[in-house]
């Protein structure tokens, strides 16, 4: 193989690679900075009690805040579109509100802001407040992975659960699988 | 060089497996949310999404002739949609309904459905959906709870899929019901039993209750979720009575026939179909046997009524604790009927008597600490705290219920637990397990409250606690079944019954143990036979030696009697799961059972397919979409950013850069 073509081919691959490299920091500079974003338009939305876009030209804006068992706060989006997803974890629309009897439904990418989920065990402490500034007190239950070919979602009704979905298995080297990790919160009674 | 392009190859094909990571549209978790049961969930193969269809009509044909109901169930559905569609239909049934016989229409077609291992007939139906024929799968979700899943529905066609079942519509007294179970409340899903005790995560289909979704008022169409009945009952016998307490019904006698229509031809599917007659005098008959031979094999169902039994003299001083259901489910009217059987419960308590009173939502608190003498003023004072109750919350059965069932037992008192609740969850194995392990000398009784109660629960936690189960529909009935029950708790129970056989009669019969009885209950026992014996004698202990001798009527065969046996059969089995044997055990012994007579079991279901596919499979739209066609698709957003895979790539990939410099240099 002649020097030149070698070199070309190197040139190519070293390109190659560090696209793929700048679009992975990129997409996890996104999912970071826009939470710092967000949660600029958090505290504007809980003072004035109105949705605020974290950008002008968003389409989603925050309608939650989710507080780790680790004491780090994620800022929830109004909708669980890929572009919603890229800067926070979504609120499942058609899903319960924070603190209502029946399921409240949150979904976030595995490999940025749900990759806590891995760690949860059951009995962990998980904090959400609403749009009102309540903060409503759940404890992790079971955890389960679930085929989303197979498995229709339900939510509960009379019951309030916050549901945490997740792509599985984590690390995975392939995107987009069926498989989904479902961690199931029950809310404490408020004291 | 080779080695170079395998790599490549490799992480070429790696690059294309990425699949976008965005998510799709979620219109259609949006309506399932929104949906109800008893309504169809329609697909169309194209992109249109989730619809309403409409499910038009249901349809009952009752015959009743004695103590056997057999009925005809018609459920048609109506594709409303200009493409191809399918659904899928969760619906209740009497929980003793033996389903022994499936059809389905299309047009002037009949397709008679074949009965089929559960795993294997979904496995047809799945098939016949891909390949574009018309097809039904009908399945047993819980003991009550059933599913139709129809598929490629013709465009703006009608398809018809009709359940035989029969039931063995057992008396109390000179008293009989049917029902007809038309709707489900909404079950509560408990709560895992505790972080501690189970650290398993709970099995996938735990997260979807067996009953659907449930419809909120003004949900579904007008002209969508309602019924026709029509009714023939021959007793037999004169009646003392008959009516509905459910429904408003027209009478027209023959003789002893009687013919039953609603009022008006149409009622919504809003709560179940209730009949209760009456026979004049006594039963007809003490013994009722129905028997078939299937293979050379005589099957045999047996209903023996002892007489009645001499009140007795000396009334034993009993503990009664009371439970109360005040979760959500009971809101309103439910709440009412509950708390006037409780007054009821209360006011029948004698001075001697011990009680309390426990009433439960997700959490649960109890009137006393103890149980307390029932003096008047007690009685009151309970009376107070009954009428304070308010409704509201979740379900959870298992606490109270194990509470109430470790209360100290004293040998001097008859221990008595009453159980008022519409039974609205889904955790009933469970219920029913611990019910068997605690109970020890405990009776549970059980009343069913509302339009809708979950009466499989009901009647099996009575079984299973040795006690009897009531059900009161309407606020009207509340002081009469109250009154039944007392009947009950105050007259001599049968214990330790067996059953003797004449000689030469080999007899192989289900349960092994049998129930205690109380006054106007019969015995059902389900029997394998060489030879129908002439008579046989039944001993118990009431508490001093009894026994009665019943002579059996020559053998007659009863076409179909063979189902009841085998849906006794089936139900002893299955309640031996209760007990804690192993489920593969259980199947092994109910599977052929079903299989041989046609039945519709937990392991068994029915599946129809029609023979020529309708769906073109040369329409290259269509078949593009059946790719998309799985109804569960895309359930869950996508959630992954595939950041792992682009940095392995990224360093793969200058890697290779750096070994192809490396060579050069080297």
């Amino acid at each position: 193989m002649s020097w030149r073509w070698r070199m070309g081919l190197a040139g190519l691959l070293m390109l190659a690679s560090l696209g793929l490299a700048g679009q992975a920091l990129w997409l996890q500079a996104k999912a970071v900075l826009a939470q710092h974003l967000i949660a600029g338009a958090w505290e504007q939305s809980l003072r004035t009690g109105q949705p605020v876009k974290p950008w002008r030209w968003a389409d989603t804006w925050p309608v939650a805040r989710l507080t780790d068992p680790g004491g780090r706060h994620h800022h929830v989006l109004s909708s669980v579109s890929g572009q919603a997803l890229a800067f926070g974890p979504g609120h499942h629309p058609a899903s319960a509100q924070p603190g209502e009897d029946a399921t409240v439904l949150l979904a976030g990418h595995q490999d940025s802001h749900f990759a806590f989920l891995q760690q949860l065990q059951p009995g962990d402490r998980i904090e959400l407040q609403d749009s009102r500034g309540t903060v409503h007190v759940y404890r992790v239950g079971q955890r389960q992975v679930v085929d989303s070919t197979q498995q229709p979602m339900r939510f509960h009704h009379g019951r309030a659960e916050l549901r945490l979905v997740t792509c599985y298995p984590f690390a995975s080297l392939q995107s987009g699988g069926p498989l989904r990790y479902v961690v199931s919160a029950w809310l404490e009674p408020a004291t | 060089m080779l080695r170079w392009f395998g790599f490549l190859i490799v992480l070429l094909g790696l690059l294309g497996r990425a699949g976008p990571a965005n998510a799709t549209a979620t219109h259609i978790n949006t309506w399932l949310n929104d949906a109800g049961t008893g309504t169809l969930l329609l697909r169309v193969d194209a992109q249109q999404g989730w619809q309403p269809a409409l499910l038009l009509d249901t349809r009952f044909d009752v015959q009743v002739s004695g103590p056997v109901a057999r009925v005809k169930v018609e459920q048609r559905f109506r594709n409303t949609l200009d493409g191809f569609a399918e659904g899928v239909y969760a619906f209740p049934l009497a929980e003793r309904a033996g389903v022994h016989g499936m059809q389905m229409q299309i047009g002037d077609r009949r397709i008679v459905g074949r009965i089929e291992e559960k795993a294997r007939a979904r496995q047809i139906f799945e098939q016949a959906r891909v390949q574009g024929h018309v097809t039904a799968l009908v399945e047993q979700r819980r003991p009550n709870i059933f599913s139709t899943s129809v598929a490629n529905i013709e465009p703006e066609r009608d398809i018809v899929v009709s359940l035989e079942y029969t039931e063995l519509l057992v008396p109390d007294g000179t008293r009989l019901s049917l029902r007809l179970p038309l709707t489900m409340t909404p079950r509560y899903q408990p709560r895992p039993v505790s972080h501690a005790e189970n650290p398993e995560p709970a099995p996938a289909h735990d997260l979807a209750g067996p009953e659907g979704p449930i419809l909120p008022p003004g949900a579904s169409p007008a002209e969508s979720h309602r019924t026709r009945l029509s009714l023939q009952l021959d007793a037999g016998q004169p009646l003392a009575s008959l009516a509905s307490p459910s429904h408003a019904i027209r009478l027209r006698a023959d003789g002893h026939r009687h013919r039953i229509q609603l009022e008006t031809e149409v009622v919504p599917m809003d709560r179940d179909f209730v009949l209760n007659w009456q026979l004049q005098g006594g039963p007809s008959s003490r013994v009722n046997v129905f028997a078939e031979r299937v293979d050379g094999e005589l099957h045999a169902l047996l209903m023996l009524m002892p007489a009645e039994l001499p009140a007795q003299a000396e009334r034993l001083p009993r503990e009664v604790i009371l439970i109360v259901d005040t979760s959500g489910s009971m809101q309103g009217e439910r709440m009412r009927q509950a708390k006037q059987s409780l007054i009821y419960a209360l006011s029948r308590l004698q001075p001697e008597d011990r009680f309390n009173v426990m009433e439960f939502n997700h959490r649960h608190s109890m009137l006393y600490r103890d149980l307390q003498p029932a003096t008047s003023r007690h009685v009151a004072e309970a009376k107070a705290w009954v009428g304070r109750l308010q409704a509201d919350g979740g379900t959870e059965m298992l606490p109270v219920l194990r509470d109430a069932l470790a209360f100290p037992a004293d040998p001097g008192y008859l221990r008595q637990v009453i159980f008022i609740t519409d039974g609205s969850v889904s955790n009933e194995a469970d219920i029913l397990t611990l019910i068997e392990r605690r109970r020890h000398r405990t009776r549970l009784f059980t009343v069913g409250i509302g339009a809708a109660p979950n009466s499989y629960l009901l009647r099996k936690s009575a079984e299973l606690g040795r006690g009897s189960y009531n059900f009161i529909a309407d606020s009207g009935e509340v002081e009469a079944q109250m009154a039944l029950l007392f009947e009950k708790l105050e007259r001599p129970v049968l214990t330790d019954l067996r059953l003797e056989m004449p000689e030469g009669i080999e007899a192989d019969h289900g349960p092994q143990e049998l129930p205690d009885l109380y006054a106007g209950q019969p015995l059902l026992v389900a029997m394998k036979l060489n030879h129908m014996p002439t008579h046989l004698t039944l001993h118990g202990r009431q508490p001093g030696p009894w026994q009665q001798r019943f002579t059996l009527p020559a053998e007659q065969a009863h076409a179909g009697a063979g189902v009841l046996w085998a849906r006794q059969k089936i139900e002893g089995l299955m309640d031996q799961l209760s007990q804690g044997r192993d489920e593969e055990a259980v199947r092994q012994q109910v599977l052929p059972v079903a299989l041989k007579h046609r039945l519709l079991s937990a392991y068994t279901s029915f599946v129809a397919v029609d023979e020529v596919p309708v769906r073109p499979t040369d329409q290259a739209l269509h078949s593009e979409a059946v790719g998309n066609l799985n109804p569960v698709d895309h359930q869950y957003p996508k959630t992954s950013l595939g950041l792992l895979q682009k940095w392995v790539l990224a360093l793969l990939l200058g890697l290779m850069a750096a070994l192809l410099l490396r060579r050069r240099t080297a």
